[in-house]
């Protein structure tokens, strides 16, 4: 404890010297209040309490709950190593884990978390409950939904196209073999 | 250090009610429009089961020393359906009141005195149900700390001999179901009734080294302010 809290106070100590629009490391208690000025970090960012910031490439921390416009690199946090709540307004880029990662732009990369809503999303998603509005490649999960899907694996998979194959218990595609198909459907002009 | 965290979820606690200033072009946390709060009076029952049979129904076992609770949840909106997503995002605060009894041959063990517990926490819900056009529906899951002014009698129980902590693990289920639609009084708009899990744990050793928690079965009522 005595180091982690020295540790803190080192970082802390370091950023308030800083005044450029990039910074190394952030502390960011509250939506409004950001301990490590600079709406860019480039380094460590440790969101607490809706700690909120522009631009962040390379590790988040999360401690409660964070959000960030864009973002490159690594979503994790204090619970188990994922973070409790993500969220990522315009672009992500890496790997998140969260119990709910929100992702309201393109995404590409890796997501692991108990709940992961997306946009477009290039890469693997395993969750409990994976759910995008447009495009996704690879879910893994209790439940998946995508408007549009490449390969879903889950007990109930629902796309309204997909691109690839379904493989579950109940598998719903509107271009599927059949609109709802036991154990697995694809796209028959695959 | 359980001052530490008695002091960090007081304070946590104490920024639901407060308003964000100063808001730039990313600011939008607690900023939504309509209702900003959701106030959860509850009642409940003590349960030897686990999370999952709970969850499904498999096995409702009942608290062999009969205990109950009652409590007040408030929570905040952070977010309501961001981009469109049939979520919102909710702060959550708890205070619950444990009715311990025991009048058995362990009373050096058990307890008759009443344990207080506090939470923090955060919560989504899910709101989009196939039959929402007949009965608003919305699935609510937090995540969050929990601390208790002693150990309750089910969780003695549960860890008959084995540690147990005042600081654990919270995890809040509930699904409720608008009033207005089950009724068709229209003062009820912003109230829904329903049911939840009220479950601590050490998430399987990984908090003071607690293996097991507890579960309880609430009833309640919840309206938007």
């Amino acid at each position: 404890m005595k180091k982690l809290i020295l540790f803190f106070s080192l970082m802390i100590s370091m950023t308030i010297t800083s005044f450029s629009e990039t910074t190394n490391f952030q502390l960011g208690l509250t939506p409004t209040l950001n301990i490590g000025k600079g709406e860019e970090v480039v380094g460590l960012r440790v969101p607490v309490f809706f700690g909120t910031t522009e631009k962040v490439t390379g590790i988040d921390f999360n401690i409660f709950a964070s959000e960030v416009e864009e973002f490159k690199g690594l979503q994790g946090g204090i619970f188990l190593g994922a973070g409790i709540f993500n969220k990522v307004n315009t672009e992500f880029k890496g790997v998140g884990l969260g119990l709910v990662n929100l992702h309201g732009g393109d995404s590409e990369g890796v997501l692991i978390g108990a709940t992961n809503l997306t946009n477009k999303f290039t890469g693997l998603k395993l969750g409990i409950l994976n759910y995008s509005k447009s495009h996704s490649d690879y879910e893994l999960g209790i439940i998946n939904y995508s408007n549009e899907a490449f390969f879903q694996f889950g007990l109930i998979n629902v796309a309204n196209q997909i691109n690839g194959i379904q493989v579950g218990l109940l598998n719903f595609a509107k271009n599927g073999v059949l609109s709802v198909m036991p154990f697995f459907n694809f796209n028959w002009k695959l | 250090m359980k001052k530490l965290i008695i002091t960090l979820i007081t304070l946590l606690s104490l920024n639901l009610y407060g308003e964000t200033e100063g808001k730039g072009k990313n600011r939008e946390a607690f900023d939504v429009d309509g209702n900003k709060y959701i106030i959860r009076p509850f009642y409940g029952v003590a349960t030897r089961s686990d999370i999952g049979d709970l969850i499904t129904f498999k096995d409702l076992k009942g608290d062999p020393n009969g205990g109950k609770l009652a409590g007040i949840q408030v929570e905040r909106y952070v977010y309501k359906n961001p981009y469109d997503f049939p979520v919102n995002i909710t702060l959550q605060s708890s205070f619950i009141t444990h009715f311990n009894s025991y009048s058995g041959e362990q009373a050096d063990y058990y307890t008759n005195k009443d344990t207080y517990e506090i939470n923090f926490g955060i919560k989504i819900y899910w709101t989009e149900f196939p039959w929402d056009k007949y009965v608003r529906t919305r699935l609510g899951v937090s995540e969050g700390l929990s601390y208790t002014s002693n150990i309750t009698n089910l969780e003695r129980y549960n860890q008959h001999d084995e540690k147990n902590s005042n600081y654990l693990n919270y995890i809040d289920i509930t699904l409720s179901f608008n009033a207005k639609d089950i009724t068709r009084m229209d003062n009820l708009e912003d109230t829904y009734i329903g049911m939840g899990i009220s479950h601590r744990s050490g998430i399987f050793g990984t908090i003071n080294g607690v293996d097991g928690g507890s579960n309880n079965v609430t009833f309640f009522f919840e309206t938007e302010l």
